[in-house]
């Protein structure tokens, strides 16, 4: 839990700007999106009351755990139990019954996420490798050239030209 | 939590989202844009636990939460070391500076 | 709702009461005045600890130092000497310094000292005696002391100085490298009872100390010495602690703070340090539990009393666990403290290799041993445990529980409980664990005394000691150089006397290649 925010902790101190520097949008867009945002406000909480629940509503609780196993209920909040069955594949329904289909499990969603975060977690650390930076001030916002020591081994150069 | 009406789960959610919305919209911080990004996937993560609760949906919509948030997780990891290469490449994180398609 | 809220007797035997002339408490306000009443109880933990603590570790450190300590307010023992602390830090000025970043500087000490302050509202402090009693309780209180590594970074970023921005970013590189271990060791008991319930994970450990979850296969006794060290790690104490590494860094993170601000983060650290040795001694050590089986014969009806009506009888017993409980956790504290006055530091590289390449690896191979431990056993033994000491498969259900699934008639499921098999044998083990360490005769009989021969030329070495690591508080008889006559600090000690500067007499440290010197 305290990873991600010190990734974004990271990235905020990566990128500050200096002391004199303030992003700042305009109040003509703070205002235009403060009217977007109500607008889109206004919709969704029309739609929460205009739509009827009620239909859907069933009785309090999730469906109970079997009362021989004599774990905490789910209904009073302690879903851990059978999340963790869930993630497996086993739905704690059908512990004990010898129904030959099980009701769905989340055990391939699960292995397919966790194979997900490594590939994501590689390519951001691949993403942020540290590469060289020319910083060549430039009349009329040029802008910076990287310079990259990739795969292909010559360095890519290009010049950067006061055009503008 | 037996006697609170659906509708104002669903409206807390509703009020995250929008915030993250109006973060995205208006946010001139590559950074401030994923803080965005986060609250609205929150927003939606609320939402499904709400009709968890209340709907037959069941513990269903909980496992679906669990995944947002890992996939919010891996997300951010991704758009963090985008906008380090975006700092990189234009020496500020001011998104509106990445305005060309040239270089 | 009523399960994670103030659980126990407190918001239960509120509802209804009569105040006369207003009328009877809703439920909801009888709720929350159980919240502010344990709110209060746990603002007290937090600043008890802290002032124990900080008592206990002057005494600990002079003690080891071979000096006294705190010897003036409040008496013999300076007591009353974290009192003097803190009044001497308030009425500091409260500096900001010109470069930092003024509301994240100001916003540092509180981030942290909330972190810690939440984790202890998911801390059994006896049987039922918890504000939440959450069925993940485990995970909610790791997921919160995570939350301490934001602080610390704050503070090292916002306080504009090269020192503390050092400190603060090894400190959260060490931190959150910490996490991974650490979560993988506290899951490790888990295993082993199958609940992330604080209050099931004690109940588990009911009976003699074999009980014990260290005891329960040679994986948790490994877990639970690798929970130590990571959780040491994870507190930023010794041999751990560059993030404050006064000889190196200055202060690291909290070298621009003073006074009120300085003391929050040591606030938070001790209570830190405290919740982390009562996970310990809840996960591993028996909770509550003294080990000794009479006291759970008596008083184990007592706790099992229902939960509904105050109950004086039931009150009493789980104050005495609240006492072990809260013994076990001071112990190790101090044992906490102890290495930190006796180990040298680790270099930053060091701490993260320790971590990475080492415990990490490790606490997998031990989680992986731990699961499979049952399958194991139970083909080695053909499935009958019963002559194993403790419950080795794991296969019991605490006795709430069985309670609550023999009331419940319609259970299909065939209750693997063996608790009418408990084994209760005859004896007695020892109970405290963590043994006061066993003292050792000096110059017992037939061991030559050694005198002191006081050269000019001798190596500077600390008056009347022979060896840093033997410090008494007299002088004391020198002893051969043999390892009959190594004292048990000696050989605790004796691989980083090797590595002591100061070694002027090896006597208790082993043979050396260093011949004597005097004293």
């Amino acid at each position: 839990m305290g990873g991600t925010v010190v990734l974004l902790i990271f990235g905020v101190m990566l990128t500050a700007s200096g002391p004199y520097l303030r992003i700042r949008t305009s109040l003509g867009e703070l205002v235009l999106a403060g009217g977007v945002g109500i607008l889109l406000f206004s919709m969704i909480y029309s739609t929460v009351y205009l739509a009827d629940w009620s239909r859907l509503i069933r009785g309090p609780g999730l469906p109970a755990v079997p009362s021989g196993l004599g774990y905490n209920p789910a209904d009073e909040g302690n879903t851990a139990r059978p999340i963790g069955m869930k993630l497996i594949g086993v739905s704690l329904n059908d512990v004990g019954s010898n129904s030959a289909s099980l009701s769905a499990g989340y055990l391939l969603p699960f292995e397919i996420v966790s194979v997900h975060l490594l590939v994501v977690l590689i390519g951001a650390a691949y993403l942020a490798r540290a590469k060289r930076r020319i910083v060549s001030p430039v009349r009329g916002g040029g802008g910076v050239v990287p310079l990259e020591r990739g795969g292909n081994g010559a360095p890519r150069k290009e010049l950067v030209e006061s055009a503008k | 939590m037996d006697s609170l009406p659906l509708s104002w789960f669903l409206l807390v959610g509703g009020v995250l989202f929008v915030c993250g919305v109006v973060c995205m919209a208006t946010k001139r911080n590559g950074i401030g844009v994923l803080m965005g990004v986060e609250l609205v996937l929150n927003g939606a993560n609320i939402n499904f636990v709400a009709f968890s609760r209340y709907t037959p949906l069941g513990i269903h919509g909980q496992v679906i939460a669990l995944f947002v948030i890992v996939l919010a997780a891996a997300e951010a990891a991704i758009a963090l070391a985008i906008v380090l290469n975006f700092y990189n490449n234009h020496l500020t994180i001011d998104v509106d500076k990445g305005d060309e398609l040239q270089g | 709702m009523s399960m994670l809220l103030a659980a126990d007797t407190i918001g239960g035997s509120l509802v209804g009461l009569h105040i006369p002339g207003v009328g009877n408490l809703s439920e909801s306000a009888a709720y929350a005045i159980a919240a502010i009443i344990h709110a209060v109880l746990l603002f007290n933990v937090f600043g008890l600890a802290a002032f124990v603590f900080i008592w206990l570790e002057r005494k600990v450190s002079g003690r080891i130092q071979d000096r006294l300590g705190p010897t003036r307010v409040g008496g013999r023992f300076g007591w009353l000497q974290s009192l003097a602390d803190g009044v001497k830090l308030i009425q500091k000025e409260d500096l900001v310094p010109k470069d930092a970043d003024a509301m994240l500087f100001r916003l540092a000490p509180f981030m942290v000292c909330v972190a810690s302050f939440a984790a202890l509202i998911l801390l059994p402090f006896s049987d039922g005696w918890v504000p939440v009693a959450s069925d993940i309780g485990l995970f909610l209180l790791l997921a919160f002391l995570s939350l301490e590594v934001f602080g610390i970074i704050l503070a090292g970023y916002s306080s504009g100085s090269k020192w503390s921005l050092f400190g603060g970013m090894r400190e959260a590189a060490q931190m959150v490298s910490y996490e991974i271990p650490l979560a993988i060791c506290a899951l490790i008991p888990v295993i082993a009872v199958g609940t992330l319930n604080f209050d099931e994970i004690g109940e588990m450990q009911q009976g003699w100390f074999g009980n014990w979850l260290i005891f329960h296969d040679p994986f948790t006794f490994l877990a639970y010495f690798m929970y130590f060290t990571v959780a040491t790690a994870s507190c930023k104490r010794a041999p751990f602690d560059l993030a404050e590494a006064e000889s190196e860094l200055v202060g690291g993170f909290h070298t621009e703070y003073s006074g009120m601000r300085w003391s929050f983060f040591f606030l938070a650290e001790y209570a830190s340090m405290f919740v982390v040795s009562m996970v310990a001694a809840i996960l591993f050590l028996g909770a509550w539990h003294t080990g000794l089986s009479f006291d759970d014969r008596l008083l184990g009806p007592l706790r099992n009393l229902s939960t509904q009506d105050f109950n004086g009888y039931r009150y009493l017993a789980n104050l005495f666990g609240l006492l072990v409980l809260t013994a076990k956790g001071t112990v190790l504290v101090f044992v906490q403290m102890w290495l930190r006055w006796t180990l040298p530091r680790l270099r930053i590289d060091q701490v993260m290799t320790t971590c990475l390449k080492y415990l990490v690896p490790i606490s997998c191979f031990l989680f992986l041993g731990a699961a499979v431990w049952p399958l194991g056993l139970a083909l080695a033994t053909g499935g009958h445990t019963d002559w194993l000491p403790g419950h080795a498969l794991g296969d019991r259900l605490p006795h709430r529980l069985t309670q609550r699934a023999a009331a419940a008639p319609s259970a299909e499921q065939k209750i693997p409980s063996k608790l009418g098999k408990t084994k209760k044998t005859g004896q007695t083990g020892m109970s405290a664990p963590s043994a006061a360490p066993a003292s050792r005769a000096e110059g017992g009989p037939g061991i030559p005394v050694w005198r002191p021969v006081v050269a000019k030329d001798a190596r500077p070495c600390l008056p009347r000691r022979c060896c840093f690591w033997c410090l008494r508080s007299r002088p004391a008889a020198a002893r051969w150089r043999s390892f009959s006559a190594r004292t048990w600090r000696g050989w605790l000690f004796g691989s980083s006397c090797r590595s002591a500067r100061r070694r002027a007499c090896s006597f208790c440290c082993g043979p050396t290649s260093s011949v004597p010197r005097s004293c």
